[in-house]
C-alpha cells in the first residue's frame, strides 16, 4: 500500500474518531438532562435515561453518520482531494470513518446495555447498526447530488431521514418480539444493499472534482 | 523527476468547450508563469495537470508516468488554490489550523518550521475559521500551504489575488529566496503581470482555452517591440511581421510587434521601443491582426 | 520586480551592466567579491537564472572569475577591460544618438563641438 495511501486511512480513521467523540458527547450531555428530570417518571432518572439511549440513540447515529457523509463529498472530500488525495483512498477513507463512527457508538451503547441488565437491547442496537451503515453511502449520494440541486434538497432529506428515524423508533419498540435470526436476515439484505450503494459511491468518487 | 506533460488536453463543461487542444511541458526546476486573462482557462488547466479535475480528452503524465490516481506522480505535486469560504452547506467553518493540519498529513515533505515562520510573517490567526478570513489572509494561507508544503512541482493559481502591494512584494521575495534554496519547480498563474514578470524564467500565455505562447520569458520580450511614428512610415516599417492593437492618433501610429526572431532595424523613419510583458500581453489580448 | 532596472534591455545584461559600473566607479575593485546570484535576485527580485545569467556573462567576457566554494571576484584588470570595450560602442552607444538628436532640433556641428568645450 502506498504511502499516501496509509495517510489517507489514518486521516480518514482520525476524523471518524473526531466525530464519535461528538456523538458521545452530546449523547452524554442528553443523557444527564434526561437522568436529571427524574420525577415524572416510574423508574429512577438514570435507568430513564439509559432506556432512552438504548432505543432511540442508535437513531441517532443513523442520522449522524448520515450527515457526516454527506459533507463529504463537497467540502472534507474536497480538501483532500485538493491537496493530493487520490479518489480512491477518499472512498475508502470515507468508509473507513463511517464504520468508526458506527463501531465505537456501538459498542458503547452494547456496554452500557451489558453492564445495566438490560440486554435484551442488543438485538435492536444491531439492528440498528445495520441501518447506520446503509446511511453512510445514503449520506454520501445524497452529498454528491446536493451539488446538482441545493440546499432544498438537504431540507427534504433532513425531513426523510427524520421520519425513517422515527419510525424505526417506533418499530424498535416492537423488536424484541422479532426472533434473532431475522436481523440475519435483515444483515443479510443490507450487505447487499451496502454493496450496490458503495458500488455507486465509487462510480461517483472516480468523478469527484475540486470546486 | 521529470517533465510534466499535457497533451492534446480537451475540457468541456457539457456544450462549453473551456481548453481546445492543450499541450503543455512543465520541465523541472524552473519559475513558470501561467498568465491569461479570467475565464481563460488558467485554474481548469492546472486541475487537469495536477490530477484534480478530469480531462474530457487528452494525458497527462509526469516523467511518462500518467498522473491520475497515481500515488507516486502526486507525492511530488502541490496544487493551492483559493479555499472556498462558502461551501454548499453554508460558511466554511473549518478552521485555519485545521486546515493546515491536513496540509501537514497529505504533503509528505511538509516542513513545519517553515510554516510556523511563515504563519508569522503573515500575521494569521489560525484559531479563525476560513470563513472569517479577509481576502489578504486567505490568499496567505493560500500561499503558506504552497510553500511549506516543499513539493518538488509548486502551483499557485493567482496567489496575490487579495495581497496588497507591500504583501505582494513580501510574496516575490520569499518566492525567490525559496527557489534560490531548493530549486523547487514552481508554477504561477496570475493576472497581475507585470510585477511578476522579472520571476518568471518561462512564461506560458493563455486565451480562450489555447496556448498562445510558451516561451522563454527573456527570449519572448527580445523580440517585441513598440513601433510608433507617422502611418506610413510605421506601416512600412512592420510589413510583414506579426501585429498587434495598431492604434493611431493623428497622423501618428503605434503597433506592437512579435517578430519570429529579434530584429536589428526597423529602419530609421520610426522609433523603436522595448515592451513590458504586460504590455505585450494586453496588446495580444485586446487585438490579433496576422502581419502581411 | 524591477525597483531600478529599465525596461530598455534584457535584465540579464543590465545586471552585468550595474556590475560593470560598478567597477568603472572604483566602487567593486579587483579581486573584491561580487554580490552572489542569490544575493542579486533577491535584491532585484529577479529569477535567480536570471541573474545567474549575468554574472556568466561578466565570466564569460573576463570580467569576473570564480573562486570554487566561495563565490564571484573582479578579475584583475577588469576594469581596463570594460573601460575598452566601452570604447569601441561608445561611438554607437553614444556619439551618433548625439548626434541625430542635434540634427533634429537643428544644432549645427560646430555648435555641438562648442558645447562640447564647455563642459568641464
Amino acid at each position: 500500500m502506498s504511502n499516501l495511501s496509509k495517510v489517507s486511512a489514518k486521516y480518514y480513521f482520525i476524523e471518524g474518531l473526531k466525530a464519535s467523540g461528538w456523538c458521545v458527547l452530546i449523547q452524554s450531555v442528553i443523557i444527564l438532562f434526561q437522568s436529571l428530570e427524574a420525577s415524572n417518571h416510574s423508574m429512577s432518572g438514570i435507568e430513564y435515561a439509559i432506556e432512552n439511549l438504548l432505543s432511540l440513540g442508535i437513531v441517532f447515529v443513523i442520522l449522524m453518520n448520515g450527515v457526516y457523509s454527506m459533507y463529504g463529498p463537497n467540502w472534507y472530500d474536497n480538501i483532500v482531494l485538493a491537496m493530493g488525495g487520490r479518489r480512491k483512498d477518499i472512498f475508502w477513507g470515507e468508509i473507513i470513518k463511517q464504520f468508526t463512527i458506527v463501531f465505537i457508538n456501538s459498542l458503547l451503547y452494547i456496554i452500557v446495555a451489558i453492564v445495566s441488565s438490560n440486554t435484551g437491547y442488543v438485538v435492536n442496537i444491531l439492528s440498528g447498526i445495520i441501518f447506520a451503515i446503509i446511511a453512510g453511502p445514503i449520506g454520501v449520494i445524497i452529498g454528491f447530488t446536493v451539488g446538482k440541486f441545493g440546499r432544498y434538497v438537504i431540507l427534504g432529506v433532513v425531513v426523510i431521514a427524520g421520519s425513517f428515524g422515527y419510525a424505526m423508533a417506533m418499530s424498535s419498540l416492537g423488536f424484541f418480539d422479532f426472533p434473532p435470526y431475522s436481523v440475519a436476515l435483515l444483515g443479510l439484505v443490507a450487505s447487499i444493499l451496502y454493496i450496490v450503494l458503495e458500488i455507486w459511491v465509487y462510480k461517483l468518487y472516480q468523478r469527484l472534482m475540486v470546486i | 523527476m521529470g517533465t510534466l506533460s499535457g497533451r492534446n488536453i480537451v475540457k468541456k463543461y457539457g456544450k462549453d468547450t473551456v481548453l481546445k487542444n492543450v499541450n503543455i511541458d512543465i520541465e523541472e526546476g524552473k519559475i513558470y508563469g501561467l498568465i491569461g486573462r479570467n475565464g481563460a482557462g488558467k485554474t481548469t488547466l492546472l486541475s487537469i495537470l495536477t490530477a484534480q479535475n478530469p480531462a474530457t480528452e487528452g494525458t497527462v503524465t509526469l516523467d511518462g508516468e500518467p498522473v491520475w490516481e497515481n500515488a507516486d506522480a502526486l507525492s511530488h505535486i502541490c496544487y493551492s488554490r483559493e479555499i472556498n469560504q462558502v461551501t454548499i452547506f453554508g460558511p466554511n467553518t473549518l478552521k485555519v489550523k485545521e486546515y493546515l493540519a491536513t496540509a501537514r498529513a497529505f504533503y509528505a515533505n511538509w516542513d513545519e518550521e517553515y510554516a510556523k515562520e511563515l504563519i508569522e510573517k503573515f500575521g494569521i490567526d489560525t484559531k479563525k475559521k476560513i470563513s472569517k478570513l479577509s481576502k489578504g489572509m486567505l490568499s496567505a494561507v493560500t500561499i503558506i500551504v504552497a510553500l511549506a508544503s516543499k513539493a518538488d512541482i509548486t502551483i499557485m493559481d493567482e496567489p496575490v489575488a487579495g495581497l496588497d502591494v507591500v504583501a505582494r512584494e513580501q510574496f516575490y521575495k520569499l518566492v525567490i529566496e525559496e527557489y534560490a534554496n531548493t530549486g523547487r519547480t514552481f508554477i504561477i498563474s496570475t493576472h497581475i503581470i507585470e510585477e511578476a514578470a522579472s520571476l518568471f524564467e518561462k512564461v506560458i500565455i493563455i486565451d480562450d482555452g489555447e496556448i498562445k505562447y510558451e516561451d522563454n520569458t527573456e527570449d519572448l520580450l527580445s523580440r517585441a517591440y513598440r513601433v510608433s511614428g507617422e502611418v506610413d512610415a510605421v506601416n512600412k516599417a512592420v510589413e510583414g511581421f506579426k501585429i498587434y492593437h495598431p492604434e493611431s492618433i493623428g497622423r501618428n501610429k503605434v503597433v506592437t510587434v512579435l517578430a519570429e526572431e529579434p530584429v536589428d532595424s526597423f529602419g530609421n523613419e520610426v522609433q523603436v521601443e522595448p515592451v513590458p510583458l504586460q504590455s505585450l500581453f494586453y496588446a495580444m489580448c485586446v487585438d490579433e491582426r496576422e502581419g502581411a | 520586480m524591477l525597483d531600478n532596472l529599465g525596461e530598455d534591455k534584457s535584465i540579464y545584461l543590465q545586471i552585468g551592466e550595474m556590475i560593470e559600473d560598478e567597477i568603472l566607479r572604483d566602487i567593486l575593485h579587483e579581486e573584491e567579491q561580487v554580490p552572489s546570484t542569490t544575493e542579486l535576485s533577491k535584491f532585484y527580485k529577479i529569477n535567480p537564472a536570471t541573474a545567474a545569467k549575468g554574472i556568466n556573462l561578466l565570466v564569460d567576457k573576463g570580467i569576473l572569475y570564480k573562486r570554487r566554494g566561495i563565490g564571484m571576484f573582479v578579475q584583475k584588470g577588469a576594469k581596463e577591460k570594460i573601460m575598452e570595450e566601452r570604447r569601441k560602442s561608445f561611438m554607437e552607444t553614444f556619439v551618433k544618438k548625439i548626434i541625430t538628436e542635434a540634427k533634429l532640433i537643428g544644432v549645427s556641428r560646430s555648435e555641438l563641438k562648442k558645447m562640447i568645450d564647455s563642459v568641464e
